[in-house]
């Protein structure tokens, strides 16, 4: 079952990669940005899985004793603090995406800048 | 076992479809899909902890800011 | 809006993400020495064995549940996040602190009319508000014992106060956010220095004797936990303060 994993989220960031490659309009951009990011966060919780395992948490005594068929912690930690600084990188991006429209009166990235815009 | 592939299926005709449709806001709900079964897809690795910010954040406030944007973007709306 | 783009350009680059996509599965399976990702690697192969058996101190020590260890939570990735990478989670909050300032700074300034929310968004606001509290408020103080945490503890109390903006209802200003952002955000370093000088080295957990599985247990983890929260949750409300501006 970790091929399922692996092979899902890397065919997920290579369709991000092909929307940041050729889309025109800004907002589609970042919505493809978005998507590998959540491909890349996949990937990192996948190379932690074991076949059959079980959640890492303490339960009860019993939980003490098969304590080598436990998932990896380790990514799962390093992806909880990925996810809220993508949250902010995104947030960043959108209000750069503002600012282009409101300078060049157009949200595609082929705009020219010779027209006086009329402002927002 | 064949829920894992249900869901990557689920995932990857969504993320394909963002990408090509024309119309912003149906790629911006769509996208909201793909946020949610990405969530599923860290429950079923046994990871509850990811699952639940994820769920959080990328289903419900990345969609509420990519909302907000398309309404100052787009401004161009029928004269009453 | 549409965006056309020519169909060649298109195979193009669906034929070169198609090639680089195999080349780069065949390297990420192989761990080296030989072995792959996709054969069974057991925890004890790995770094986390030391986090799973609690005796990164001490190499001996094993624990019981429901006696003491040199780090009490049952959640062991909160253990993790918390109490044995720390370090990693404090620049987290530095690296946020900082994608936030960079916002408040782009973002244009200005005025927008709020359009009248309609009649059941207006009567449902304040029960949701609430709820979103409790819920984030259950879900980081239980973050030792079940699956949860500061962050997304945080997440959910910043959509209480979206709720408010979003129907025109100012339940706190944007002047107190900023303090309590910056008053958490000194507390977390604060406590690790008064920790420097009470125990000897940097964040060292100095409330001990606690049991694994208790609700008062894990010494300064809900603390830690409660603090990034409500950090989290006042930056986050920051953005739709900004976005928002009457």
């Amino acid at each position: 079952m970790t091929q399922v994993f692996i092979l899902s989220s890397l065919s997920l960031m290579f369709i991000g990669l092909y929307g940041v490659l050729t889309r025109k309009n800004l907002l589609k951009i970042i919505i493809a940005l978005n998507i590998i990011e959540t491909g890349i966060n996949l990937l990192l919780v996948s190379f932690g899985y074991i076949d059959h395992g079980i959640t890492p948490i303490l339960t009860s005594q019993e939980s003490i004793l098969n304590l080598n068929k436990m998932v990896d912690p380790v990514p799962q930690a390093l992806v909880l603090t990925s996810i809220v600084i993508g949250l902010g990188t995104t947030a960043f991006a959108l209000a750069l995406a503002i600012r282009y429209k409101i300078t060049h009166n157009s949200i595609l990235i082929n705009a020219s800048e010779e027209e006086e815009g009329r402002g927002i | 076992m064949f829920l894992s592939v249900i869901i990557a299926v689920i995932m990857i005709f969504g993320a394909m479809w963002t990408i090509v449709t024309e119309d912003l806001f149906k790629a911006i709900v769509i996208f909201a899909i793909v946020s949610l079964s990405s969530s599923i897809m860290f429950l079923l690795m046994q990871a509850p902890d990811v699952a639940i910010t994820e769920a959080a954040i990328g289903s419900g406030i990345t969609t509420a800011l990519f909302i907000f944007t398309y309404k100052k973007v787009e401004e161009e709306k029928d004269e009453r | 809006m549409k965006d056309e783009t020519s169909v060649l350009v298109n195979i193009i680059a669906f034929l070169i993400l198609f090639v680089i996509g195999i080349y780069i599965y065949i390297v990420a399976i192989d761990t080296g020495a030989g072995i792959k990702i996709t054969d069974n690697i057991t925890p004890t192969m790995r770094v986390a064995d030391k986090y799973l058996n609690k005796n990164v101190l001490d190499d001996n020590s094993t624990y019981q549940w429901g006696g003491t260890a040199e780090d009490t939570a049952a959640n062991i990735v909160t253990s993790v996040v918390v109490d044995y990478r720390l370090f990693d989670t404090t620049l987290e909050v530095i690296v946020l602190f900082i994608t936030i300032l960079g916002f408040g700074f782009v973002i244009p300034k200005d005025k927008r009319k709020i359009i009248k929310p309609t009649t059941i968004l207006n009567r449902w606001a304040p029960i949701l508000m609430l709820l979103m509290l409790m819920i984030g408020g259950y879900t980081f103080i239980n973050g030792h014992l079940s699956p949860g945490g500061g962050f997304p503890a945080g997440a959910i109390i910043s959509t209480a106060i979206l709720t408010g903006v979003l129907t025109g209802r100012r339940t706190i200003s944007q002047k107190s956010l900023k303090i309590i952002e910056a008053i958490t955000g000194i507390s977390i370093f604060s406590i690790g220095i008064i920790s420097y000088f009470l125990t000897g080295s940097f964040f060292q957990n100095f409330i001990l004797n606690d049991k694994i599985g208790d609700l008062f247990s894990g010494g300064l983890i809900p603390i830690f936990y409660g603090l990034i929260a409500f950090k989290v949750a006042a930056e986050l409300s920051n953005i739709y303060f900004e976005f928002y501006e009457e």
